[in-house]
């Protein structure tokens, strides 16, 4: 890949796990570090790398103080915790509204968009990689259906897969479709249920 | 004496559940929780490491250092912690067992199933 966010990242994290206790940081801060490079090295998108981001800064003023609390000892702020810690909320603001911005942008450009087949939905499932691949996506496929239930304003399709893994959508309002019809269907990955023999994805809508 | 049920807080509960099948290190417990609850709970090294930190505490679970991955560090789950484990779940399985007696679940049940 052209750039890497590695270094920057783990020098910028580094920082502000100053604001740990020593005793934590001796034991814990270089695993710590590595333990988000994996984080953000497993992320595909943009996107996935800023909730990464924004999920620790946000955590991290908490989880600091527990330790701190949990050593019985107050917290004492030195200068440089007070800049570390007057930067971590800039960071948290900062971080916050590019999600907002960026996301948007990614949407308008189509690029958080991933076409799949029902094979592909099913089997990302089956091997637990389903989150990953698809968690901050909004997915499009085409499918036959192979069992329609409607009640309580919604419907539930299943698709025809031949996988051990079925496919099922649930709409949030009654829909006219039928078994044996074909359909292309819109869903947020991030919606997925695992349920025992298959996935369940929410607030499907016909493309 | 006999342990109380549901004594764990919910990270904690994840983390040794995360490691009942085998030992992990930190992304791999954070990837397994995030699998296991569908996404719902996703945790950050902060919060991963102080819940690490009071399990080994409490000897929940056990360091293990490799050393050809000297920047990580594994952890498994002690008898103890299966103990615990084995509790927490006891505690989960009745109570699931009663809410379908008392046909609380029913509505969701029947839809999907």
């Amino acid at each position: 890949m052209g750039f890497t966010v590695k270094p920057k990242s783990s020098e910028i994290y580094g920082s502000l796990i100053h604001m740990y206790p020593q005793s934590f940081r001796n034991h814990y801060s270089t695993t710590m570090i590595q333990t988000f490079d994996d984080m953000l090295e497993n992320e595909r998108t943009w996107t996935g790398r800023l909730q990464v981001w924004a999920r620790t800064l946000l955590n991290l003023p908490f989880s600091a103080a527990k330790e701190h609390a949990t050593n019985g000892k107050e917290i004492i702020m030195n200068h440089n915790m007070k800049i570390l810690l007057i930067g971590a909320i800039v960071a948290i603001v900062g971080v916050g509204i590019g999600s907002y911005w960026f996301g948007n942008l990614h949407a308008m450009q189509g690029a958080g968009i991933e076409r799949v087949t029902i094979a592909q939905l099913a089997d990302a499932m089956r091997q637990d990689e389903f989150y990953s691949d698809y968690g901050n996506a909004a997915v499009l496929f085409t499918g036959e259906i192979s069992a329609v239930k409607s009640g309580n304003n919604a419907t539930l399709v299943t698709f025809v897969t031949n996988r051990p893994f079925s496919v099922t959508c649930q709409f949030p309002k009654n829909i006219a479709v039928k078994t044996g019809q074909t359909i292309s269907v819109a869903a947020p990955g991030g919606s997925a249920d695992r349920q025992k023999q298959g996935v369940l994805l929410h607030n499907c809508l016909v493309n | 004496m006999k342990r109380q049920y549901n004594q764990l807080p919910q990270v904690a509960f994840s983390i040794l559940l995360a490691l009942s099948l085998k030992e992990r290190h930190g992304y791999e417990i954070i990837k397994q929780i995030r699998d296991d609850s569908n996404g719902k709970i996703q945790l950050s090294p902060g919060a991963l490491y102080t819940s690490i930190k009071q399990l080994l505490e409490q000897k929940l679970i056990s360091e293990i250092s490799r050393e050809n991955d000297t920047r990580r560090r594994y952890y498994s789950l002690s008898k103890k912690g299966k103990t615990v484990l084995g509790a927490e779940l006891d505690y989960y399985q009745n109570t699931i067992a009663l809410a379908r007696q008392r046909q609380v679940l029913e509505i969701s049940h029947g839809f999907y199933s």
